[in-house]
């Protein structure tokens, strides 16, 4: 194993991480807050990138149609809260999960509708498509590392909001007390409605960021909307920061268990065994990371404590 | 059961055992597959009933039992080893222990971590079987024999597993029926109801929730093997966890904690699958309606007529 | 003289609020123990803490001879406890009949059965109907338990805990909301129960504490600050100051 290969991966984990913190931001917020699990919180990531595609090249311009896309995303996340979301607030988890699978369903059917069943991609910029060195024979695409940076920005940008303004006192007594924000007399639909908006914009810009590099595809936000949810449940639900460390945890583990796993068991096992066990353990990792968590802290790092 | 309940499940069974005659005479194999499939999920959404409904334990990863079964029919016919009793002892063995090792962990949790877990643990064994590729990972694995039962029993010929699944069915239905009203079942129940009272009753109510859910985890490994031997394929996809959504959906269209109420689901979802795609490409998004309603009406609403039906007028 | 149930030094706090501090406690066989207070004095808590549905920041809880401070609810209820919830917690759609008989199941221990309808052991029956008979629930049986009305819920919350023989009652407002008729009928059963266990009574209800109770033991802010006989604490300044005199017995 050498140092720039472990710095890449590294980097590569932190890009995954914060795919994820921006995913799971939205999620673990709504969840904490409205008390709502939105098995269809993948749809926007799905929307996000199929949107920003098609505007990326009608308007000849990435930065025009990550703009553009991100504010779309919050408007569908609007209309999806006042329309659906809304009205299964009250419901009880089960009729939430048999509700929220009916969209997805009826995500992906429209998205195969609009755009047909085949993916969407789009080339990025000449400038973006470069590397750069970051160390002496280190390359890493520009970029990625632009992914990285806007997801701390913007991890940062909730973070300072969560934690200083009005908005963000509201949403943290929300997430632990409802009726005490309802007490203050505060339009607790309008913060509703504002949270769950935001977290599909956030979930659209992750998904738009990924998409030049995989591509906008039907469900595709389906699979890492599960590694988001071990992500919040490693957290803690209803935890920004428990979002934020578990993303960039499982993001890390995930991605440098793949990639070095095999030669660590090298060292205890034969080289075949290595190789064939390799990838079944390291898919597991994240998994069993957070079985342990549980184990110890049935609610997550940073959830509440349990008597 | 009420009287006209026992016709009505006496005219079905009667029907279901006329069921291949019928369709050799009219040559429409295809029927049969169609019910043999839904049977089969009826089996799967059954098991799921068992800990969804009658202890209200909501599990999003239920499909990953359908897999290990399949996965144990694919894997020892893989090595040539097609003794069927043997893959049902290791369909009904993995599933248990899976059941068992999984839910000593998810049951230490509650409502929501409960959801997530379950389903992060199903979505495990999928990464596995993906990244196994000796067992075909993304792709799957052809299954080139079915079961061999002995006893004169040939799988090979779909009357006879047609026969063989519908069996089942009966058997796990009877199952449910008895175990639910079991004084087993009367705790499962009363946990559902309220669980802090039940421990103040003494009642280690860990245990008996695990011990429920490593028997729903059994019968779905049961309805896996059934599968893997219907399909000759599997692949993860199988155990994907818009799978064990899709049970979640069954169950509830039908009527959870009812005897039969998972067929009925399993019919309707199964009868959706199979005529609307005639009709139209976009098939999926009246489901996903469909999903919506039952989910906002549905408790006793779109379909709860007919399981009050099947039951009888409320005593 | 051994006890049925001793605390020493027990503490529970909930985030700032010091719900039970130190808190030492004896009882037995054959003793009933009021224990009184104000609102958010810190009986309910301490009655979670000996029971185990909450556990204790500090101190030791015997129960039978046994240290079972780490011990869940349900093995405290194998040595011989049990509890009333001042909130009614029933099984609600279930009728009387099978929220009692779920409660004599559990002592019976016959609840690994999977095959054989319940609640057809002629055993288990008779055990209902004497607890039905004992609280005067023999007319309800077959109603769903959330229909009754609020003295024959804690009436059935009696039923079920007794279920079990046991041998330490926690009894958490019993006479909360019930009627003077049924209040006496409580007293009645009190009488006749403590024969058999130690009994702890949270109660706000003075005529009940001061008519069935051979010790008083005053919380306050989650202390105890006096123990004695209903006469010494009837006459105890501090007593009274902090409870008695100043708003009297909140009845609701
Ligand atoms: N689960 C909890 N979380 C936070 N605070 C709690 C909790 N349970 C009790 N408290 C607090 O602990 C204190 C003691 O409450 P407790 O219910 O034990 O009082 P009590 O003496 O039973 O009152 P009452 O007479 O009203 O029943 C109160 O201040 C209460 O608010
Ligand atoms: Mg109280």
């Amino acid at each position: 194993m050498d140092g720039a290969l472990i710095m890449i991966q590294v980097l590569n984990g932190l890009q995954l991480g914060v795919l994820l913190f921006l995913l799971a931001a939205g999620l673990t917020l709504v969840f904490g807050i409205m008390d709502f699990i939105n098995l269809a919180h993948g749809a926007f990531y799905m929307l996000g990138a199929f949107i920003c595609a098609t505007l990326a090249l009608w308007l000849d311009s990435f930065l025009l149609a990550v703009l553009l896309a991100v504010p779309i995303t919050f408007g569908i996340g609007v209309v999806v809260e006042l329309g659906i979301a809304r009205q299964l607030y009250q419901a009880d988890h089960l009729e939430q999960i048999l509700a929220t699978f009916g969209l997805i369903l009826i995500a992906d059917t429209l998205v195969q509708m609009i755009w047909g069943p085949e993916g969407l991609t789009f080339a990025l910029p000449e400038i973006l498509n470069g590397q750069v060195r970051l160390f002496r024979d280190v390359d890493f695409p520009v970029y990625r590392i632009l992914i990285i940076s806007v997801g701390l920005l913007v991890a940062l940008a909730l973070y300072l909001v969560v934690s200083h303004t009005r908005i963000g006192m509201l949403i943290r007594a929300g997430a632990s007390n409802r009726r005490m924000v309802e007490a203050l007399g505060v339009d607790i639909r309008m913060l509703f409605t504002l949270v769950f908006a935001a977290g599909a914009a956030m979930a659209g810009l992750a998904g738009l960021m990924i998409a030049p590099i995989t591509e906008a595809s039907i469900g595709m936000g389906n699979e890492i909307l599960i590694v988001a949810f071990v992500v919040i449940v490693i957290g803690g639900i209803g935890s920004v920061q428990g979002a934020f460390f578990g993303a960039i945890l499982v993001g890390l583990i995930d991605t440098l268990g793949r990639s070095f796993l095999d030669d660590l068991l090298g060292l205890f096992l034969s080289h075949q065994a290595a190789e064939t066990s390799a990838p079944a353990i390291s898919a597991m990792l994240i998994y069993i990371l957070m079985a342990v968590i549980l184990t110890f802290r049935p609610k997550g790092l940073f959830g509440p404590r349990t008597s | 059961m009420t009287k006209r309940g026992w016709w009505f499940a006496g005219v079905m069974v009667l029907g279901a055992l006329l069921l291949p005659f019928w369709a050799e005479y009219a040559r429409e194999p295809f029927v049969l597959d169609v019910i043999i499939r839904l049977m089969i999920l009826a089996i799967a959404a059954s098991s799921l009933n068992l800990i969804l409904g009658y202890s209200g334990m909501v599990s999003l990863g239920h499909a990953v039992f359908i897999g290990i079964g399949a996965y144990a029919v694919g894997i020892p016919a893989y090595y040539d080893l097609n003794n069927g009793w043997l893959q049902l002892a290791v369909a009904l063995g993995v599933s248990g222990l899976f059941g068992l090792l999984t839910g000593l962990i998810c049951l230490r949790t509650r409502g929501a971590y409960f959801i997530m877990i379950t389903l992060a643990f199903a979505q495990m064994m999928y990464f596995i079987f993906v990244s196994i590729e000796e067992y075909g990972g993304d792709d799957g694995l052809v299954i080139y024999a079915r079961s061999e039962m002995g006893l004169g029993v040939d799988l090979n010929d779909n009357n006879q597993l047609y026969f063989l699944v519908l069996i089942c069915l009966l058997a796990v239905m009877i199952l449910v029926h008895r175990l639910t009203r079991s004084d087993f079942g009367q705790v499962i129940k009363s946990i559902k109801i309220n669980e802090v009272r039940m421990q103040a009753l003494g009642y280690s109510t860990f245990r008996y929730r695990l011990v429920c859910y490593v028997i729903s985890a059994m019968i779905c490994g049961l309805a896996g093997w059934l599968l893997g031997n219907f399909t000759g394929f599997i692949s993860p996809e199988m155990m994907d966890w818009t799978r064990s959504g899709e049970l979640i959906a069954m169950v509830l269209l039908g009527g959870a904690a009812t005897v039969v109420g998972p067929l009925l689901g399993a019919s309707i979802f199964i009868g959706v699958e199979t005529l609307l795609p005639e009709v139209t490409l976009y098939w999926h998004l009246y489901l996903g309606i469909l999903l919506i309603i039952v989910a906002k009406f549905g408790r006793g609403g779109l379909l709860g007529w007919w399981t009050q039906w099947l039951r009888g007028t409320r005593s | 003289m051994s006890h049925a149930l001793e605390a020493r030094g027990i503490s529970r706090s909930f985030g700032g609020i010091h719900a039970v501090v130190d808190v030492d406690l004896r009882l037995a066989k054959g003793e009933i123990r009021a224990v009184i207070g104000p609102n958010g004095a810190g009986k309910t808590t301490l009655v979670g803490l000996l029971a185990g549905s909450l556990k204790a920041d500090n101190g030791e809880i015997h129960l039978a001879q046994r240290n079972a401070t780490r011990l869940p609810v349900h093995e405290r209820v194998k040595l011989g406890l049990g509890r009333t919830f001042q909130i009614t917690s029933l099984f609600g759609t279930l009728s009387v009949f099978e929220n009692i008989a779920i409660a004599v199941q559990s002592y019976q221990g016959h609840s690994f059965r999977f095959w054989r309808p319940a609640n057809r052991k002629s055993a288990l029956i008779e055990r209902v109907h004497e607890l039905a008979r004992d609280m005067g629930l023999e007319q309800d049986l077959h109603t769903p338990a959330e229909t009754l009305s609020h003295g024959k819920h804690r009436l059935l919350e009696l039923a079920m805990a007794l279920a079990a023989y046991p041998s330490i009652l926690l009894l958490d407002e019993p006479a909360a909301g019930l009627g003077i008729e049924e209040t006496q009928n409580l007293i009645a059963i009190l009488d006749h129960l403590k024969q058999d266990a130690a009994i702890l009574l949270v109660e706000h209800d003075m005529d009940v504490v001061f008519s069935v109770a051979d010790e008083v033991t005053v919380m306050v802010d989650g202390a105890i600050i006096a123990t004695g006989s209903p006469d010494d604490i009837r006459s105890n300044q501090r007593a009274q100051q902090a409870y008695l005199g100043e708003s009297g017995p909140d009845h609701a």
